[in-house]
């Protein structure tokens, strides 16, 4: 690890299960219309964690929304997309020693319920990484054909990559333990759409992987796939797992 | 070549050559990125002057007309020249990045120190961070190991 200072000589210190620090991430960008909601239901429904909103920059009232709302709001002060602001939340954890992060959307889509059932996977240590699916155990989700025929074939690739059947690999609703978060806190983390990318990335460092099954909603408004984004995104997706192959493994065995 | 086109290739070499070096002078340019630069002037000077090596070159490499080689050459430094600066670019924006998550996780510092709150050290995993926090006592952020 550079640069991130002070934290290298932490491996995986657990307390009691009571006492684990436990903080939600939830990147925003112009949000004020769920935001609200969404903390408001995230404290309710774990009322131990912290959560924190990370503001993409955003140009309408989703600080004050959800800073009322009794959420902790940090700010940056660029606009530099989703996977930015999520690794933000992760370095946040990190420093601030958070032993497990739940990691889920601003607009909504995410039941905050299912926080619980994540949570319990990576607290008992069955997994690394709970990840939640909209679509194990027959939980239902409607999408777009097209939408579904790209989830299908990146749950294909990935299950194929990991040898591990995995249905929702675009899922943005985990909960992870602080060894996968200082993982993803590396310089390596691909913050352009991180997905299926970084779940083989994960399986291929030893971490294991939990799927879940979660409810989601769906978006009400413009989803971040528009205009030519999904071809790109295809692209982006095939290399970065091609590539994925190629790079160094065994990251947590150093450990 | 005829002598229009000797002194048409003489003058933007000279002028390219010229450019690049009050640039650097002036601290426009910076000096590892110049040298492609001053070497891209520095070769349409000698192959104005000196036409043969143009043609040598070309027979070289099996290229009919020396024009075409002038061509490939000047599509290949381009190449390379915008391979060059894609490559700074990525890591201009992941340092922009992390500059920007930093500034962000500082301000939470500055935020928590003005509002009276707690601060916990840095990397605070360790059952001894956590207590401190509990206990309430301030924790001197400055003192964290920055390696």
């Amino acid at each position: 690890m550079t640069g991130q200072g002070g934290f290298s000589a932490v491996a995986c210190t657990h307390s009691s299960p009571g006492k684990d620090r436990i903080l939600v991430i939830i990147p925003a960008h112009n949000e004020e219309g769920t935001i609200g909601h969404v903390v408001a239901k995230v404290k309710e429904s774990a009322p131990t964690a912290d959560v924190l909103v990370i503001d993409d920059h955003c140009s309408d009232n989703t600080t004050q929304v959800a800073r009322e709302a009794g959420a902790r709001v940090i700010t940056l002060p660029l606009h530099l997309g989703y996977g930015v602001a999520l690794q933000t939340g992760f370095k946040y954890a990190l420093e601030r020693g958070y032993d497990y992060v739940v990691q889920m959307d601003g607009d909504g889509q995410h039941e905050p319920q299912c926080i619980n059932d994540l949570l319990a996977e990576v607290r008992s240590g069955a997994a690394d990484v709970a990840l939640g699916s909209r679509f194990l155990r027959g939980r239902s989700y409607k999408a777009q054909f097209i939408r579904r025929l790209g989830m299908m074939l990146f749950g294909f690739l990935t299950s194929l990559a990991i040898q591990q059947r995995i249905t929702d690999p675009t899922s943005g609703f985990q909960a992870l333990n602080r060894q996968t978060v200082e993982f993803h806190t590396s310089d390596g983390y691909p913050v352009d759409f991180p997905d299926a990318d970084v779940l083989i990335s994960l399986s291929l460092n030893g971490f294991r992987i939990k799927e879940v099954p979660v409810i989601m909603y769906q978006k009400a408004g413009k989803s971040m796939h528009s205009g030519l984004k999904p071809f790109y995104y295809v692209l982006k997706m095939l290399l970065s797992i091609f590539l994925t192959f190629f790079r160094e493994r065994g990251y947590k065995a150093r450990r | 070549m005829n002598l229009r086109q000797q002194i048409m290739a003489l003058i933007i070499g000279a002028g390219l050559f010229l450019m690049i070096l009050d640039l650097v002078r002036r601290r426009r340019l910076e000096e590892r990125f110049s040298c492609l630069w001053l070497l891209t002037g520095l070769g349409i000077l000698v192959l104005a002057v000196w036409y043969d090596l143009l043609l040598s070159i070309s027979a070289l490499i099996g290229i009919a007309l020396p024009t075409s080689t002038v061509f490939f050459f000047g599509v290949m430094f381009l190449m390379a020249v915008s391979l060059q600066q894609a490559t700074k670019i990525s890591t201009l924006t992941d340092q922009v990045k992390n500059l920007t998550q930093k500034i962000a996780i500082m301000d939470s510092y500055i935020e928590d120190l003005t509002q009276g709150r707690v601060v916990p050290e840095k990397g605070s995993a360790d059952s001894e961070g956590r207590r401190e926090k509990e206990e309430g006592g301030y924790t001197d952020i400055s003192g964290g190991d920055w390696d």
